[in-house]
């Protein structure tokens, strides 16, 4: 069966029962078992971004905490730290996405993601991120929403 | 390598609306307090090789007027815009006519209005000065290959120097911007374009560097080495030494950015937009006054943008 999609206008957000999203920083955080927890830009946080031209990781065993910044990029229309939705260490950072940042861009949720955490209070940081079908959408077109108004989406 | 300047000047770090940004030791108030308005969308007709309109699609299109599009910036919170956009087939963004609106945007909104204008005649200056354009930006181009080559432009560094003259003769505060590396990643007009900015009374100088964009005919290009833009830089400073000197919002990303801002402070120049992680702190600890400011490098100092 395939996973439900969340489409709101040019931005897509796959909702399936593993994927949560901060609704802050814009991230996605998919379970992957045992406390794994991988982490990319959604493709809405890329849009806001711009094309993006440099990404800078914290390099893997590192420990990261929720809120902190775990990286960084730059973008047309954005510099500053990529924050880390959950707590414990980075298991893994994607080298490709590092040799070739446009990935984030375009394969958002794919060969664009960014790290692995190896999470160690996963219920706790998982309880304020967006979560389901429906709340995924509900969010998502609110945010869609003010950035247009606020200019911030600008084509 | 020549050593950081003394304590004498300010240094002035900047992060306008324009990108939002964030740094360990500066994140702007406002991340919306200035932001750029296009007057053609994602249109341009000279298709430049280092952008191909690319860089017009990260702003705030001016639909369906101009003054609808600042009236909702204004409302967003922004307190100043840069009007810009895709130039026509002369190099000209299509301002003409449009005085009374840009009035309107400073008087009625109460917004900053700086403009970017590509050439342009004396009565479209004049037009500016009494429309009440508080800056006006131009990227002055010194070498006629460069005008050909890169913008597609059938115009040499006379043309440029005459809209130079236009804007600082009419009155409006004038803020040159000159590209380093902009002939394919080469310093080839940069040197005469400086000479114009020496000959005219300009309100500051801001200096960007090539920035190659994904998907443009210069995406693999290797912008200038950082031993050339660190002396382009020693040599704006020498030659104007009163004048403000700042490192506008374009340059390459990464460790290429430290080091250009690095060699910013090692010249002395006045201000930094978007500085790099921990820019601020090594100006800091070398003795140089710092000041934040939310503005456009043209408005630094203005109400309520330092701190």
């Amino acid at each position: 069966m395939d996973e439900p999609l969340v489409v709101v206008k040019d931005v897509q957000l796959p909702a399936g029962d593993s994927y949560y999203y901060d609704r802050t920083e814009h991230l996605w955080a998919r379970l992957e078992g045992e406390g794994r927890v991988r982490v990319g830009l959604s493709a809405f946080a890329q849009k806001a971004a711009g094309a993006i031209a440099y990404v800078k990781l914290k390099p893997a065993g590192k420990p990261v905490q929720k809120g902190r910044a775990f990286g960084s990029i730059e973008a047309g229309k954005y510099i500053g730290p990529l924050k880390s939705p959950a707590t414990g260490s980075l298991e893994a950072v994607n080298a490709e996405a590092l040799e070739n940042p446009g990935l984030l861009n375009t394969d958002p949720y794919g060969r664009g993601w960014l790290a692995v955490i190896e999470a160690t209070e996963l219920s706790r940081d998982l309880a304020d991120l967006v979560h389901g079908e429906d709340a995924i959408r509900r969010w998502i077109e609110e945010e869609y929403n003010r950035y247009v108004a606020e200019g911030l989406f600008a084509e | 390598m020549p050593s950081e300047p003394g304590p004498a000047r300010p240094v002035v770090f900047s992060a306008p609306g324009i990108k939002r940004y964030a740094a360990r030791d500066f994140t702007p108030c406002n991340p919306e307090s200035f932001r750029p308005v296009s007057l053609t969308g994602a249109r341009c007709a000279l298709s430049c090789a280092h952008c191909e309109g690319k860089l017009l699609r990260a702003m705030v299109p001016a639909r369906p007027s101009l003054l609808d599009a600042c009236a909702r910036l204004a409302r967003a919170g922004t307190r100043g815009v840069l009007i810009t956009g895709g130039c026509d087939r002369k190099g000209r963004v299509p301002l003409a006519g449009l005085g009374e609106e840009l009035r309107r945007v400073r008087d009625s909104l109460g917004l900053s209005v700086a403009v970017h204008t590509g050439l342009l005649d004396r009565a479209a200056a004049e037009e500016l000065a009494q429309a009440g354009v508080e800056r006006a930006m131009l990227d002055l181009i010194g070498a006629r290959e460069t005008a050909r080559e890169v913008y597609h432009l059938e115009a040499g560094p006379e043309d440029y120097e005459a809209s130079l003259a236009a804007l600082v003769d009419s009155g409006v505060p004038t803020l040159p911007h000159i590209v380093l590396g902009l002939h394919y990643g080469a310093l080839k007009g940069e040197r005469a374009a400086l000479e114009m900015v020496r000959r005219h009374r300009v309100a500051g100088l801001v200096l960007v560097v090539l920035t190659p964009l994904p998907g443009t005919p210069m995406a693999s290009v290797a912008p200038p080495p950082i031993g050339e833009v660190e002396e382009f830089f020693h040599l704006a400073r020498r030659s104007l030494p009163e004048l403000p000197v700042w490192l506008g919002c374009a340059r390459p990303c990464g460790p290429a950015r430290r080091a250009i801002d690095r060699a910013a402070l090692r010249a002395g120049l006045d201000g930094i937009a978007f500085p790099a992680e921990g820019i601020v702190a090594r100006a800091r600890a070398s003795g140089r006054e710092v000041v934040l400011s939310d503005a456009c490098c043209g408005f630094v100092g203005a109400p309520g943008t330092d701190r």
